[in-house]
């Protein structure tokens, strides 16, 4: 074996070393890189002396250079330290909070887009404040949607404070394209609709020019459609789908996110003809828009007094009439007033354990405030990966059909949302029951106290110490309100000692 | 005293013969690079071993870099006793049976 053999096996087992080192702390880096580099030359020329340097030594030699980065994680990570932080690491109350945080964080990148865009932000319309929207209520009363196009023409007309109106007409339906046939909701909209609203295709045109506002078979499809049919190429304007079996030609393209003020809608045809359209098929929205200064709760009693004279459907029907800002508070109303609900039911359902947060909660006021931080943090953080779960898992399911109107879509998200915010709570208060009331660690020392001779004297059950010695949860077997009950007891700092002292 | 497991009394046993640096525990023992050198810094932190450097004029006369000789205290005797009880192994090795490890 060579003397370049030699040069280049030895260069490389240091350059392994070299790597190797740089994980070690930088004041213990030059004696290790010394013992690694002169234990390599020795058993390197040992090899060539005995002339053992073959390919095999020479891939045991690199094998063990390899063992360099074990030697080194060993130095930076000390393995009483490592073993120390798997096993604490896990009770401390920041590791919890952290990894709330962590699920919050994956919910809220996994879900789909636009689910956390509808919690928070106002939908793509131009100044959204300004706009009036009449509806149905979709579970009682129902009104040809002609009649909310027409009636939204006429209001124009008779009050000043309106700028502009554009209606729609929904319903499920079937699309058969390219990439095969699906149940999507489809809306018929007044030509003006989507410039009303300040909305653009981002591709093609929508129904606003002269011809288009006319055509028959021309369609707006969403940004859904465009990728499921068309996989968002830019030729598919002019590509023909079906449509409830007619054939319908592309137009335009809708942004990605954009939705009406019902929700799901993926293809948008202009409002035609007039069909006998069927009861409780097809369902009439009208979009108002208010000039500037108008406050649209203002106009709540004009417009639906107008509308009731107008006549166009039976007597008892209920229109409503509301603004985005009437949305956005009914949806955190409704959200808070379940999540309150969903608390009440936990604690008459688990009372015995709600009461106990209360009860052998730390009397001092620093530690109280420690105590229900975290309780609070930890309830917040799992509600909202409740809440995001919810909203993402709504909207896969208004996805899924066209059986969702938003009335049901909203009862199912406000039920899905209520069976997200019981485990949560549940789970929180569980947590905090074991968990110490000084460092709140989860206490991990259960000792059973649970001696048949001695349950006589009441004191049986079990007894949860906090592994740093600050105090025990004593939980009673049997509760009885004179004799024995749940209580924290502080221990004296003999305890600390025994647990190995950690404050 | 820290209780041994069969690897560190091992390498332990191995210094107290006279393999007295990495490479040659290493080759004696039959255990990889990847176990012996964290097993040597644990053992130093003990106090069962110590390790020292040898003199560089003395590594310098023969052309070659200084190696690290470890060697086995008082404490780490006391240790490898009460180890050898409880291996039969190690008597072998201590009494300078050749180990087949691997």
């Amino acid at each position: 074996m060579g003397a370049y053999s030699l040069r280049t096996v030895l260069f490389w087992c240091q350059q392994v070393v070299r790597v190797a080192s740089w994980i070690v702390p930088q004041n213990q880096r030059g004696e290790w890189r010394k013992e690694w580099n002169s234990e390599v030359w020795h058993w390197i020329h040992f090899l060539v002396e005995s002339d053992r340097l073959t390919v095999s030594s020479e891939m045991e030699l690199m094998r063990h250079c390899w063992g360099s980065f074990a030697d080194a994680l060993w130095h930076r990570f000390n393995r009483q330290t490592v073993l120390e932080f798997v096993q604490e690491k896990p009770q401390s109350p920041s590791f919890l909070l952290l990894c709330c945080g962590l699920t919050l964080l994956i919910v809220l990148v996994a879900a789909p887009r636009g689910s956390l865009k509808s919690l928070l932000e106002s939908p793509s319309y131009t100044n959204p404040e300004e706009l009036l929207i009449v509806s149905l209520d979709q579970n009682k009363d129902w009104a040809a949607p002609e009649f909310l196009r027409d009636a939204g023409i006429a209001l124009i007309k008779a009050q000043n404070s309106i700028a502009a109106q554009g209606a729609y007409a929904y319903r499920p339906n079937e699309l058969r394209g390219p990439a095969g046939s699906e149940h999507i909701k489809s809306a018929r909209v007044t030509p003006g609709l989507f410039s009303m609203l300040g909305v653009r295709p981002v591709l093609g045109t929508s129904f606003d020019s002269g011809v288009n506002a006319e055509c028959s078979d021309c369609v707006v499809i969403s940004d859904g459609i465009w990728a499921d049919q068309f996989h968002r190429s830019p030729r598919a304007i002019g590509e023909t789908l079906l449509l409830h079996g007619e054939r319908v030609r592309v137009i335009g393209v809708m942004p990605a996110g954009f939705q009406l003020t019902e929700t799901g809608i993926s293809i948008f045809s202009v409002f035609r003809g007039t069909n006998t359209p069927l009861p409780r098929y097809e369902w009439g929205v009208l979009m108002l828009r208010l000039h500037p200064p108008e406050q649209p709760e203002k106009l709540y009693n004009p417009v639906t007094t107008f509308l009731a004279m107008a006549g166009g459907f039976d007597s008892g029907v209920r229109l409503n009439v509301e603004s985005f800002r009437d949305r956005t508070r009914f949806a955190i109303e409704t959200y808070g007033m379940v999540a309150f609900l969903a608390l009440l039911v936990v604690l008459a359902a688990d009372r015995r354990n709600c009461s106990l947060i209360f009860r052998t909660a730390p009397r001092d006021l620093m530690s109280a405030t420690k105590w229900y931080g975290f309780f609070t943090a930890k309830l917040l953080l799992l509600l909202a990966v409740a809440c995001m779960t919810t909203l993402a898992l709504a909207r896969e399911l208004m996805r899924a059909g066209p059986k969702f109107t938003e009335g049901s879509a909203g009862i199912v998200t406000v039920w899905l949302w209520f069976v997200g915010c019981v485990p949560a709570v549940l789970w929180t208060t569980h947590d905090q029951l074991a968990r110490c009331r000084r460092c709140l660690r989860r206490m991990t020392i259960q000792l059973d106290l649970a001696a048949t001779g001695r349950s006589f004297l009441e004191n049986a059950g079990t007894e949860l110490v906090c592994s740093s010695g600050h105090g025990a949860l004593h939980v009673p077997l049997l509760e009885s309100g004179t004799l024995d009950h749940e209580r924290w007891a502080e221990l004296d700092s003999s305890w600390m000692a025994v647990s190995g002292i950690r404050s | 005293m820290p209780s041994l497991s069969f690897t560190a009394a091992l390498i332990l046993q191995a210094i107290r013969t006279g393999y007295r640096y990495g490479f040659d525990i290493m080759e004696t023992a039959g255990l990889p690079s990847g176990t012996v050198y964290p097993a040597l810094r644990r053992l130093e932190q003990q106090g069962l071993i110590q390790s020292s450097w040898e003199e560089e004029a003395r590594a310098a006369a023969e052309q070659r870099p200084p190696r690290k000789y470890y060697r086995v205290t008082n404490d780490g005797k006391e240790a490898l006793k009460v180890a050898g009880e409880r291996y039969g192994l190690l008597q072998r090795l201590a009494k300078g049976t050749k180990l087949e490890v691997r």
